[in-house]
């Protein structure tokens, strides 16, 4: 697909808003007004991939091919930007060690409990959950525990990296080199060393999915990071739910620093640390809304 | 309704959506001023889809300017917003009637309620209550049209500063041509010039050109970003303006340019591409990397891309001096930004340049490098390329062994041998097979041929389908013996294939055995068959493709109809009037087509039934196919639907559709 010269077929109104509506229904995604050459460029390649000649064409196969959903799940995937890397927005990440892994080892020891979970929501291809695992096991806090760092994403090609876990150099770009000891080098890039990998597991779901959500159990931290910003405000505000349900009491929310809950819930309470603001389901709300 | 759940209130005000009981409109109320948002929220939509059949607008305007409740307010609110113009009548109704205090809510009401307040918006718009009038104002923004933008039009001199700023906002809002004239005062006026630059860029006004570009020279970094738009704008807008910042944009001066540049390093993405916009006017090479940048993410606009297309060939080597610095993706575009350039004229200078990039960025371990890398060998490279493009297949197997099959499918044509070598002895399954069996295809001769047959029988379903259609190339007798054969395949792909094969050939072969694909059990395989044999004109199919106008899968319908219209089958007009009435907005869109293009008096009554279906995409297909009818009596349908049609796009066809037939008269 040319960047300068594409003559491919062109995305008329209808068949734009036709798209984007089915697309929400699918999966709650909006990605505003001002997306049409966005939907054109990254549509045209599944048009063509698919052998078809213009974007109704497309619709219809989206509407009545029985691997409609296979193919819903392939339109997302390029509508969306799923570029991550390791140690993205630092500064959450180290009032997650800092502040948060310390506070939660010691309610949950102190409960006689030596299990923890955490759901990285929306995961991409795996770079979050594996940075969260890294930090877990450098935390030191944890030996012997139970972890658990739960990716789940809506595409199948992002999952599929995920669990391969061999990364190239755009996904070490904010890396600090003191975290390197924990991949090796291989044909095509640096791969996750064993014992972080065992701590990841990987699901492919959509958020929206709840019966699906319930299969992570409960979690103790969800990372959720510019993920909702994909969302209109209804799905938005049931994958909000959805996360309150998951969590422990006493759970914490983490978001993407333009994020909020504003608008959207007032169910979690703001926990002030010192590096980040964060949300966090308070406790004693067992069962409660 | 009174329980003490929250949910269970939100599942019992979905509930009233069907309920039949006679105190459904109270109730629905009630819920509209519960506690809980997500209630009211429920009930506004209930609100939204019943109001108007239940005789409830009245209530949701009492609900609206009553004081008492916030949340039942915001959710009456909310309600009217999305019935739209059938709300005006009792708004207006009781505007007189409603406390100074109140009014502004039935005015913001109103913004959502058409055309038919607008009058008596552009009264209140001068009203002594500032609430009301500026609340006139914004409501105005959102009816938009002629008269709306000349009542805003005539605010912008108002003393009153709110109401200055509430004029631009709506004019901004609507995107409306205001003359450079109009704006000048207010680029002196503190409170407002940001917005008054900003608003410039809608201007049709070549004077606009030099304002904006003065103001560049203020450093605060926000009227920098609010220029950038505006020139931007004027870009998009063309005609003169445009014409005249084109031709000043090569002769900026140093400062000016710095500016844009520091609007591309640090503002938000509209000010960003804006005024990379106006940088590759210029022909900034630092325009460029940002250029690369937005284009990675498709966030530069076609016409923005055009400005790199007119810089040509110089433009190649800035682009790849700006690959080391940039992160893969944007390093990627810049570098396929520079191939394509390439590709229309280079000199061997910069060919050969390219081409070392082109080679490194193949052995990189970023993916997107090595997907530019090669499509971009498949026109650019040479014979020695062909093992390098293999190896990457297997490197990115899932992600590019297509395109490296098409780049070698390209190469072939070039270095036939070289492409054959690279692929000699390579097991040819899975993704990877699928990938390359088109470049061995292109390579062709008899080993080919047995290779590709063989691959008719890999174990991955992509081989097999990429086996099919690569075998085509090898003759059409082949070829329709072979994918008559691929039709019994397992796997639904496959059988397309073969369809796809088949229809591609000449009817006397290809339509036999798609005649017998109609009989298959899959929906997408019979849908496709029905097509392949409406394009070959194969008339033996009729009865069998008839059948299928009443079949219970969508898609097959919808297939069965095309191919008659395309067959031009004399039974046709029955079928489709039957088929106006079925569920799918698909299947009676297609109908709608049909309908349109066959002859006979009643065919403009038919599609004009259309524009009260509940679907808004087949509302606006009826109006458009009544324009293109030009059918004089389609006009009272298409007035009577447009003053009660909520939805722009249908708007918008309907009153192109009336320009049309008043064009006509």
């Amino acid at each position: 697909m040319s960047v300068l010269f594409d003559a491919g077929p062109r995305l008329q109104p209808d068949e734009y808003r036709l798209l984007r509506e089915l697309i929400n229904r699918f999966c709650g995604m909006e990605l505003g007004p001002d997306t049409t050459f966005l939907f054109e460029r990254r549509l045209r390649e599944r048009v063509r991939e698919l052998g078809l000649s213009d974007f109704t064409q497309y619709y219809h196969h989206l509407l009545y091919h029985p691997a409609a959903r296979a193919e819903l799940e392939a339109a997302v995937d390029a509508l969306v930007t799923n570029e991550t890397y390791f140690f993205r927005e630092e500064y959450q990440l180290r009032a997650f060690s800092a502040e948060i892994l310390p506070a939660l080892h010691a309610r949950l020891a102190a409960e006689g409990r030596r299990h923890l979970t955490i759901w990285s929501a929306g995961c991409s291809t795996g770079e979050e959950a594996y940075t969260i695992a890294i930090l877990v096991a450098e935390s030191g806090l944890f030996e012997g525990w139970d972890v658990r760092v739960f990716g789940n994403d809506i595409s199948r090609r992002v999952l599929a990296t995920a669990r391969r876990a061999v990364y190239g150099p755009s996904s070490f770009r904010a890396m600090p080199a003191v975290h390197a000891r924990h991949f090796e080098r291989v044909p095509g890039g640096l791969e996750v060393v064993p014992h972080v990998r065992a701590m990841c597991h990987f699901g492919h779901f959509n958020l929206l999915d709840r019966d699906k959500s319930a299969l992570i159990g409960r979690a103790n931290v969800v990372f959720c990071r510019n993920v909702l910003i994909y969302f209109d405000d209804a799905a938005r505000r049931q994958v909000i739910d959805t996360f309150y349900e998951r969590l422990a009491p006493g759970g914490y929310l983490l978001l993407g620093h333009s994020e909020s809950l504003l608008n959207a819930t007032t169910a979690f309470e703001l926990v002030h640390l010192a590096t980040d603001m964060v949300y966090r389901r308070p406790l004693g709300t067992e069962g409660a809304r | 309704m009174s329980g003490p759940d929250a949910e269970e209130r939100r599942r019992a005000a979905a509930a009233l959506e069907r309920s039949e009981a006679s105190d459904r409109g109270a109730l629905l109320v009630v819920a509209l001023g519960d506690e809980d948002w997500r209630v009211r929220k429920e009930a506004a939509r209930v609100a939204a889809a019943c109001a108007v059949a239940w005789g409830l607008v009245p209530d949701l305007v009492d609900a609206l300017v009553q004081n008492e409740n916030v949340g039942l307010r915001n959710a009456a609110l909310e309600a009217l917003e999305r019935i739209g113009p059938a709300a005006s009548s009792a708004l207006l109704v009781a505007l007189p009637r409603v406390p100074e205090g109140a009014r502004k809510f039935l005015v913001a009401a109103l913004g959502f309620a058409g055309g038919a307040g607008v009058d008596r918006l552009a009264e209140l718009s001068s009203d002594r209550d500032s609430n009301t009038a500026q609340a006139a104002l914004e409501a105005l923004a959102r009816v938009g049209g002629e008269r709306a933008e000349a009542v805003l039009r005539g605010h912008l001199a108002s003393q009153d500063p709110v109401q200055r700023v509430a004029a631009l906002e709506g004019l901004e809002r609507l995107e409306a041509t205001v003359r450079f004239r109009e704006l000048a005062p207010l680029l002196e006026d503190r409170l407002v010039r940001r917005l008054a630059l900003r608003t410039l860029g809608h201007s049709e006004d070549v004077e606009a050109v030099g304002a904006l570009l003065d103001a560049l020279a203020d450093e605060t970094p926000t009227v920098a970003a609010e220029v950038a738009i505006a020139l931007g704008r004027l870009l998009a807008r063309g005609g003169a303006p445009a014409r005249l910042l084109k031709e000043r944009a090569r002769a900026l001066d140093a400062s000016t340019l710095s500016r844009l540049r520091e609007v591309c390093a640090s503002s938000a993405l509209p000010a960003r591409r804006a005024a990379a916009w106006v940088l590759l006017c210029a022909h900034d090479e630092a325009g460029l990397a940002t250029a690369a940048e937005l284009a990675a993410d498709d966030r530069l606009p076609p016409p923005a891309l055009d400005a790199i297309r007119r810089w040509g060939s110089a433009a190649i080597a800035p682009l790849l001096a700006s690959v080391p610095a940039l992160a893969p993706r944007a390093a990627a575009t810049a570098l396929e930004m520079a191939a394509e350039l390439s590709d229309v004229a280079a000199s061997p200078a910069d060919v050969a340049s390219l081409r070392a990039a082109l080679r490194d960025a193949l052995s990189s371990e970023e993916v997107a490098l090595a997907r530019v890398a090669v499509d971009a060998l498949g026109r650019l490279g040479q014979g020695e390329d062909a093992p390098a493009l293999v190896d990457a297949a297997g490197r990115f197997e899932r992600e590019l062994a297509g395109r490296a099959g098409h780049a070698l499918e390209a190469l072939a044509a070039r270095a036939p041998d070289a492409v054959a070598r690279a692929l000699d002895g390579m097991a040819l399954d899975g993704a990877l097979g699928a990938g390359l069996l088109p470049a061995l295809a292109a390579v062709g001769g008899e080993g080919a041929a047995d290779r590709l047959q063989a691959a008719l029988n890999a174990n991955d379903p992509r081989a097999r389908r990429a086996a099919v259609i690569a075998l085509a190339r090898l003759g059409p007798s082949l070829a329709a013996e072979l994918a008559g054969f691929a039709l019994a395949d397992d796997e639904v792909d496959v059988q397309l294939a073969a369809v796809q094969v088949l229809g591609g050939l000449d009817a006397a072969v290809g339509a036999p055995p798609l005649r017998l694909a109609l009989r298959a059990g899959s929906e997408p395989v019979v849908a496709a068959a029905a097509r392949a044999l409406g394009a070959l004109g194969d008339r033996e199919a009729l009865a069998s493709v008839r059948e299928l106008v009443g079949d219970s899968r969508r898609g097959v319908a919808l297939a069965a109809m095309e191919a008659l219209r395309t067959l031009d089958d004399d039974a046709l007009d029955d079928l489709l009037v039957e088929a106006l009435g079925q569920r799918d907005p698909e299947v009676v869109k297609e109908a709608l087509r049909s309908i349109a293009r066959r002859p006979g008096p009643r065919r403009a009554a038919r599609v004009a039934l259309a524009l009260e279906h509940a679907a808004w995409d087949v509302r606006r297909l009826a109006a458009e196919l009544l324009g293109e009818l030009r059918a004089p009596d389609a006009r009272a349908a298409l007035e009577r639907r447009l003053e009660r049609e909520a939805d722009r796009l249908v708007r918008e066809a309907i009153e192109r559709a009336l320009a049309a037939l008043g064009a006509e008269g």
